[in-house]
């Protein structure tokens, strides 16, 4: 994954909130998607316009101690959005 | 009763269904299926299906005006096909619920339904709830109304035919009554339990169940969020699930607990559903 690249989230889907869980679902080919904390938290940053690098460059620096696992995680999260069309990533 | 052709009249929802049956044996199956049926709906043009029996080994077959939907010698094959096609009618009719491929039972004032595809084992939970003091309700179909409500397609059982073998499903004496192939068998809910009112109940518990074989046993409580997503999952109506919406859904979870269930042995399902707790 290009990390100079921008999410852009897909209008395409609603999401339901349950307290501190998110479940999205896509009207236009029916699929639902759970999402945990740090899905959410990925996904959010994604509509802030900012490249894949500044979305793992926050939140590491919000949460320090966890520096290695974010930064796979938010590749996985990130590949997982854009695999079920919930992003998109725009090239400059 | 003299052997001549009569009509089964019966409908679901909104939706009517006449089947004509041109002699007793198939008058008698029809009824099998649809016995539960809640009735006729006035206003709505029925579907109509001729039902035939002919010849001393009699061939049977199904016809939706002249297209044969069955010919063959198994009641069995044409009975699955009768009830799918009902089924599919119910559900493209329903414009108010969410079609949910769902078994359903009650017992006092609660209401498991358990939702699931093909496979995963909702027939036989379902099966064996009933036998074990549940009230049947479905094994196959549920629609889920808005103020969560249930209103349930009671139907025969169908389950795999090895299920027989189980101790806890003692129908030696009632093969009159069981429709068979090599396979599999429809089985009248009330050699299970006599015991049956149709009922509309509010739903209060979702176990999403996993036939696994030599599984050890599994219920993981699930929060709201994923309750939903998999009750999604059961979702036969996808234009309903865009028209009446998630919040629908997620808000009949929110009231409701739900569970998950991996399985292999009743011994070990026992333990949680006659549980004097489990309901509460």
């Amino acid at each position: 994954m290009d990390r100079n690249t921008k999410p852009t989230i897909s209008e395409s889907y609603t999401a339901e909130k349950f307290e501190d869980e998110l479940l999205l679902y896509s009207k236009t080919d029916e699929q639902a998607l759970y999402l945990n904390n740090t899905a959410q938290a990925v996904l959010q940053l994604c509509g802030d316009d900012l490249t894949v690098a500044q979305i793992i460059d926050y939140l590491q620096q919000h949460y320090p101690d966890q520096r290695e696992e974010i930064d796979q995680e938010v590749i996985e999260v990130l590949s997982t959005l854009e695999s079920n069309g919930v992003i998109t990533f725009e090239y400059e | 009763m003299s052997n001549q052709s009569q009509s089964l009249k019966t409908g679901f929802g909104s939706q009517s269904f006449e089947i004509e049956c041109n002699n007793n044996d198939a008058y008698r199956l029809a009824e099998f299926l649809f016995f539960d049926f809640p009735g006729v709906v006035a206003e709505q043009e029925p579907k109509r299906y001729d039902l035939i029996y002919s010849g001393s080994r009699p061939m049977i077959s199904l016809w939706e005006d002249d297209k044969r939907l069955y010919f063959g010698q198994n009641p069995y094959h044409l009975a699955v096909i009768l009830m799918n096609e009902v089924l599919y009618h119910c559900i493209d009719a329903n414009r108010e619920s969410h079609a949910l491929h769902a078994g359903a039972v009650i017992r006092g004032n609660s209401c498991i339904i358990l939702p699931g595809q093909s496979g995963m084992g909702k027939s036989t939970l379902t099966a064996w709830l009933v036998a074990h003091g549940y009230q049947y309700l479905t094994d196959e179909l549920i629609f889920l109304a808005e103020d969560g409500t249930v209103t349930p397609v009671t139907r025969p059982i169908s389950l795999k035919s090895s299920f027989n073998q189980n101790s806890w499903m003692n129908l030696h004496d009632y093969h009159d009554q069981i429709i068979v192939s090599e396979n599999e068998m429809m089985i009248p809910h009330r050699l299970l339990n006599q015991t049956f009112t149709p009922q509309e109940p509010l739903v209060t518990h979702i176990v999403f169940p996993h036939y696994v074989e030599g599984a050890t046993m599994t219920l993981q409580q699930l929060s709201p969020a994923k309750s939903c997503f998999l009750l999604m999952q059961s979702h036969v109506n996808a234009r309903n699930l865009e028209g009446l919406g998630v919040p629908v859904l997620a808000e009949t979870v929110r009231n409701c607990h739900s569970y998950s269930l991996t399985y292999s042995r009743f011994e070990d399902v026992e333990s949680i559903f006659c549980a004097s707790n489990f309901l509460n």
